[in-house]
Order: C-alpha cells, then structure tokens, then sequence
C-alpha cells in the first residue's frame, strides 16, 4: 500500500498539469461519446457507458473555472472513484490528455500556497514537484463540493 | 254787215259784190235810195281818210281807187287824184336838185318854177352860193395850215349861220394855233434834239436843241431836206431815216466840229388813217455812256484774261488798271477794287503753290494756316499734311522694322542652312541605322521563331512535371494515411500501457515487473507515436510543397504558352516591322531629297533676305525724305502741331526740321545692319 501512495497518474488541462493519487483512478478510457442528461448539474457533462455501468463524467476545466476545450486525439476520460458520504462512487473526468504515472517521494510533496494560484486552493491537496510543479487535486473535496 | 263788204271790195269784183248786197236785200228787207246815197257818201269820206293817213305816213303816191265809185263820186275822186298829183311832181324835181346840193353836185339848177313857186328856184340859188363860198374858204384855210400857216383866218362876212360857222372855225383855228405853239415850246423845252420830216425826208420841225446843235434855224429849214442837218451819217446808208426804213430804229453820228457821239432814235409818224405821214429823229448825246462802254468792255476784256490766266494756274499776270478820262473815272474804281482781289487771290495761290513745294520736297513740317472759317482748301491741305506726316513716319518705322526684320530672316536663313546640312547627316546616320535595325530585326524574327519552339517543349515539359507533381502528392496522402493509423496504434499502445501502469500500481508488489513493463511499452509507444507525428508532419508540409509545386507548374502552363503564342505574335510583328523599316527607309530617302531642295532654298532665301535687306534700307532711304517732327509720333492728329493761331494768317511757315534721324534707336539698328 505504501508503494502505491507514492505513485500519481498526471494528466493535461490548459497549461497546468493535475495529478491524482493511483489508487483513486480505476482506467483511462479514450474519449467516447457522452450522452447528455436532461436536469443534470452544469459540472457534468453527461453520461458514459462503461461496460454495462453508467458512469457520470464531469468536466475538469468548468470545475477549475476554464473555458471548455476543443476535443482532440489525446482528450481522455479518467475514471476515477471517489467516496461521497461514506459511499464508493464512479465518476468520469474529462481531461485533455493523459500523460504519465509517477513516483512522488513525500520530501517532493508541499503544501499549496494560500495565495497566487489562479486555482481555488480548496481542491489543490498538496503540490509535487517532478520536472514541472504539479498540482495534486483532492478529487473528493472536487466531487463532493456539490452533490451529484 | 256793211263795213265788211266794204273792206273786202280790193279783194272782189265789184258788181259781184253788188249782187251780193242786192241778193241779200232782197232775201232780208227793201233798201231805200236815200239810204243808198248815204252809204255812198260814207263809203267816200273813208277813202278819203284813208287816203290821208297814207300820205301822212309818208307814201306821196297813194291814190284813191276811183274804179270802187260810179258817177260823179268817181270824178270827185279822179280830180281829187291828179291835184295831189300836180304838187307831188313839182316837190320832187325840188328834193332832186337838194338830193344833188347834198351830195355836194352843184351842177344843177332847178327849172323854173310856175307862180310863186318862183321862191324855190330862189332859196335853192342862195343855198349853193352859200355851200360854195364855204368851201372855198375852209380851201383856203386848209391850205394855208397845211403849209404851217396858222395865220390865215375865214371871211365870216357871209349871212346867217354860215358866217356863225366861218368865225367858229377862226376861233377854234386861234385855239389851235396857241395849241401849236405850246407844243413846240414843249419841244423846244427838250433838252435833246428833235427833228421831224415828212415822207419826203423835208423838215416840218425842229426844236431848239437841234438848232443849237446844228446853227441851223428853224424858220429857214421848213421845207427843206433834212441832209441839211450836215450829220456824218447824211445821205449815207447810216441815216436814221434810212435805218429806220431797213427796220433798224436806232443810228450814230457825229456832228462836224463838235468832239461829241450821238445817237439818233428814228420812228414813223402815223396818221389816223393808218398812213405813214413823215418821220420824227430824237437825237442824244450819249458820249458819256459810249466812252464808259469802250472803258468797260476793254477792262473786262483785261479782267477776262487775267481770270483765265488764274484759272489756268498762270499767276504771271498784272493787277492794273488803265487811267481814266472825265467820263469813266466811277467806273475805273469800280474795276480797282476787282483787281485788288485778284491781287490777293494771286497772293493766296502763289502761299499755296510756296507750300505745296515745301511738301514736294519733302517738308511735311509747314504750318498751314486757314485763312478763313470756311476755308475748306486749307483745312484739306492740312488735313493731307497730316496724313501724310502720319504715313511718313508709319513708313519710316516700317522700314526700320523690315531691316532688322530682314536681318533676323538672313540669320535665320543660316541656321536653317546650318541645320539642313545637320539634318542631311543627321538623315545618312538614320538610313545606316534603318539598315543595321533591319538586320537586327530578321535576327530577332529568327529568335523568336526558336524562342516559340522552346517554349512549347518547356509548357510540355511543364504538363509532364505537373502530372509527376499530382502523382506525388498522392503517394505523399498515402503515405500520411499509412503513418495516421501507426499513430492511432502508438496511442492506443500508449493508452493499453497507461492502463496497464495503474492496474500495476494498483498491483502493489505484485505488479512491480509488469509496470516496468508497461513503462517500457509506454515509452516505446511514445517513441513510435512522436516518429508517427514527425513523418506525419513531414509528409505533410511535403504534400503541401508537392500540391505548391504542382500549383506552380500548372500555372507555369498557359503563362508558357501564352509566350510561345506573344512570340509568335513578335515574330509577325517583326514581318511588320520589317515592312516599316522599308518604308522608314523610303521616307528618309525621300527627306534627303527635300533637305536637298530646303538647301536650295535657303541659299535662296538667304540671297532675297540680301535683298529685301538692300530694298529695306532704300526704302529707309527714300522714307526719310520726308521731314517730319519724330517727337509727335505718339499724337493721333498732327493738326494742332501745326496750327499756331500766333503765326501770321494764311502764312506758310517753315519748321526746323530734326536733321538726324540717326537718334532714333530704330535707325542705330538699321545702320549696325
């Protein structure tokens, strides 16, 4: 378990570049179509249908307050699962692409800065540092902000 | 009743008549005799009368008709018939001797008369002896006036009214004669001569003047002939008289010794008839006037000549005028006067003829005065100085202009000369060139013709490349296509290997060896997915450089083309070319030909501009005979120049004349030419 704690999957939106814990992302898909659903909150982009399960798949970029992004070869579909009171969920994330699973050693991880992120801090858990920074984000704080 | 039975017996027999009366009587009532003795009587007392109103009427030789009466009514009337007749006889022998003393035939005398009748014979003796004493007297008298003799009176010793008439006749004869005197003292009063003749050229009269001028007497002329007067025209063809008589009424003469001239008007005397009775001369002395006439006529004759000899424009004349004698001394001023104005029209002319030599030599600065306010010959005279000063100087400039204008034409000639040599080389080099350009011109058709061929292997060559080009590219899409779907591979090897790492991680332990695995592959697929990206990108920008490419060369086409069609387009226009060149070369052959005449020409042109060079200064020459005031150009009408109203009337008066005309910046010219 240890061994997996180090280890992110990073992934592309706009210029910045997320990270998420390994353990909380199921697979990546390629990028299928979604289904949209009437009465569904703006943050989520409609449905999926992963292998006989609907998955729900929210948009990374409205959620971080960016404009939507062109669909592309590389846009990818990280499903992750999240505990929403208590309860184990599937959700799909919709991100620009996918780009490699990392090692991240504890003495590379900080704390966010209170200021000077155009981010909200609130779904920014810690900060890594590999080549670039990256921006580890609390994906249950991001799913739990509003109820699905 | 009666009465017309009465008053028609001349008309019808008497006894007719009778049984008329008695028929009727019978038919009516029974006439009485005592009523018939009546009526007898009647009838007789109305013969009677009637017998008297005839002889009162004048008719001495009516009778009663005695045949109307019977019986002793009819003796009654026969005796009463030839008493009447008895008297009517004697009174008719009477009236015949009266009828004969009327008539003025005294021949006759009255037969005796019977009884007291005696008294005609008598009174009719007296009547001619009285009748014939008067006429003997009036005889007498008649004669002696005839003869002038106014002296002689009738004897008025005669009885009764035959004296009265006789000293009538003196009295009225006394009276005629003062009336005769008065007349010749009326005559003699004339102060001219008078002398009357009979038909016979014999004096009945003359006046006083005619003896004075005569010393003739009155008293012994009468009756003799008028030669006597002893006038130069006396029996010639000259005398008044016989003047008169060839119908001419008026003769001259003059008297011997007396140094006068005198004129003689002739006329007949005419009687009451009608008759030529004699001839009356008045003669006056017109001396005065002949002389005065002789004066006139030869003056006249003088002023005729001279006014002919100024008509003629002969001003050679004299002006005199002959001496007068007593009579002509009023007439003589009177032909002073005329000739003191021919003497000023003289004067005038020879101004005028002084002027118009001052004009004829050239001096057109005279002053010209009019001489009067009408004087129209002065005004005119002015008036052609004026324009002539105005021509003159006109002329003079012209002149000046045509000699400077002559001059600018010879120089012109000669850089016309100049440049037509020029322009004949000028023309050799252009003709040297057209042949040289000719030739250029064939070698540029010949290059064209090669240039059109090369082009059309280029555009072939172009096509070919195009169609390589396109084939190219296609190969080049292949090609893309093929690396798209490796691309797709290396992602989706990418995306297995990705996978593939979480579910490692997600292993823990157990999944360390295929995560390096997965690692491996996912770079490997990575490796493959960036070379995909690379030949992607690669082949790409080549299918645009091919698509370029082959843009290009197809757009090279029809631009080759094009040429190969502009060259051909060269090549014809330089066939055109070629033709013009020809012409080119004939036009300048030709030029030459006329740069050669110009040559001529100017040489000729540069000849005449001598020429008119040459006229131009004679004409200076000549225009400069004319003196006028240069300092006046500028003023339109020169009369005021000349009319000075202080000079001396209808004088001509001589200006300085400028002489050197060479001040004038026209002429400086004129002479540096």
């Amino acid at each position: 378990m240890n061994d997996t704690k180090n280890q992110y999957l990073t992934f592309q939106v706009g210029d910045d570049v997320f990270a998420l814990e390994i353990d909380k992302v199921h697979e990546i898909l390629t990028y299928t179509r979604i289904t949209r659903v009437p009465r569904m909150p703006k943050f989520l982009k409609g449905v999926i249908n992963l292998r006989g399960h609907i998955v729900p798949v929210t948009d990374l970029r409205h959620k971080l307050g960016m404009v939507p992004a062109e669909l592309t070869s590389d846009t990818c579909i990280v499903i992750t699962e999240t505990a929403i009171q208590e309860e184990s969920v599937i959700v799909g994330i919709l991100t620009d692409s996918v780009r490699e699973v990392i090692n991240l050693e504890p003495e590379q991880i900080f704390l966010p800065p209170k200021v000077g992120i155009r981010i909200n801090p609130e779904f920014i858990k810690r900060i890594g540092k590999h080549e670039n920074l990256i921006m580890i984000l609390d994906i249950d704080r991001i799913l739990a902000f509003e109820e699905i | 009743m009666e009465d017309n039975a009465i008053e028609d017996v001349p008309k019808r027999a008497v006894s007719k008549r009778k049984k008329t009366a008695e028929k009727k009587s019978a038919a009516s009532k029974p006439l009485k005799k005592a009523d018939k003795a009546d009526d007898d009587l009647m009838k007789l007392f109305k013969e009677f009368k009637k017998n008297y109103e005839e002889q009162q009427a004048g008719n001495l030789e009516a009778i009663v008709d005695e045949t109307r009466f019977k019986g002793m009514y009819r003796e009654m009337v026969h005796y009463y018939n030839e008493s009447g007749h008895l008297h009517i006889r004697n009174i008719l022998k009477i009236l015949e001797i009266l009828s004969a003393y009327a008539e003025g035939d005294f021949s006759k005398t009255l037969e005796k008369m019977p009884g007291k009748q005696i008294i005609a014979n008598e009174k009719l003796d007296l009547l001619k002896n009285n009748v014939q004493g008067l006429i003997i007297e009036l005889e007498r008298l008649t004669t002696a006036a005839r003869n002038g003799d106014f002296s002689i009176r009738a004897d008025a010793t005669r009885l009764g009214d035959y004296g009265q008439f006789l000293n009538r006749m003196n009295k009225t004869l006394d009276t005629f004669a003062d009336k005769i005197y008065l007349y010749e003292a009326i005559i003699d009063a004339f102060p001219f001569p008078i002398s009357v003749t009979d038909s016979d050229m014999n004096w009945t009269f003359i006046n006083k003047a005619s003896e004075e001028v005569t010393g003739l007497k009155r008293k012994n002329v009468l009756g003799r002939q008028c030669s006597n007067w002893n006038a130069d025209i006396c029996k010639t063809d000259r005398c008044g008289i016989a003047m008169l008589k060839r119908g001419n009424l008026t003769s001259y003469f003059r008297q011997p010794g007396i140094d006068k001239e005198f004129r003689v008007d002739a006329a007949y005397i005419v009687s009451d008839k009608g008759e030529r009775i004699g001839h009356i001369e008045i003669v006056q002395d017109v001396t005065a006037e002949n002389r005065k006439k002789d004066y006139q006529s030869a003056e006249v004759n003088r002023l005729t000549a001279r006014l002919k000899a100024l008509a003629e424009g002969d001003l050679t004349f004299e002006t005199d005028v002959t001496e007068a004698d007593q009579y002509c001394g009023e007439v003589r001023q009177n032909f002073v006067h005329i000739n003191k104005s021919l003497e000023e029209a003289k004067k005038a002319l020879n101004s005028i003829t002084h002027l118009a030599r001052e004009i004829a030599s050239g001096n057109l600065m005279v002053s010209i005065q009019k001489r009067s306010e009408k004087d129209e010959l002065m005004a005119a005279l002015n008036t052609m100085v004026g324009r002539l000063t105005d021509i003159a100087k006109s002329v003079q400039t012209s002149a000046a202009q045509v000699a400077s204008g002559s001059r600018f034409i010879s120089t012109g000639t000669q850089e016309l000369s100049q440049g037509t040599s020029e322009q004949a080389a000028n023309v050799e080099e252009i003709s040297s060139s057209m042949e040289q350009m000719n030739g250029a011109i064939e070698q540029n058709a010949d290059n064209a013709k090669e240039t059109a061929k090369i082009a059309l292997k280029v555009a072939q060559d172009a096509e070919d490349s195009g169609k390589a080009m396109s084939e190219t590219v296609s190969a080049m899409k292949s090609i893309a296509d093929k690396i798209g779907i490796i691309q797709e591979i290396a992602r989706q090897t990418n995306m297995l290997a990705l996978n593939a790492a979480i579910e490692a991680a997600r292993a823990g332990q157990h999944g360390r060896g295929f995560a390096v695995v997965a690692a491996e592959v996912r770079r490997l697929a990575e490796k493959s997915q960036a070379s995909a990206k690379e030949i992607d990108s690669l082949s790409k920008t080549s299918v645009d450089i091919a698509e370029r490419a082959g843009r290009k060369i197809e757009g090279i086409i029809p631009g080759i083309r094009k040429t190969s069609e502009l060259v051909e387009e060269i090549s014809i226009s330089n066939g055109e070319q070629a033709d013009g060149i020809a012409q080119v070369t004939r036009a300048v052959q030709q030029l030459e030909q006329v740069i050669g005449t110009t040559a001529s020409a100017a040489q000729e042109m540069a000849s005449t501009s001598q020429q008119l060079s040459d006229q131009a200064r004679q004409l200076r020459k000549k225009a400069a005979f004319f003196k006028v005031n240069l300092s006046d150009t500028d003023m339109p009408e020169s009369f005021k120049v000349y009319a000075k109203p202080e000079s001396g009337a209808g004088q001509i008066r001589k200006k300085d004349v400028i002489p050197d005309m060479n001040e004038s910046e026209e002429h400086d010219d004129f002479e540096r030419y």
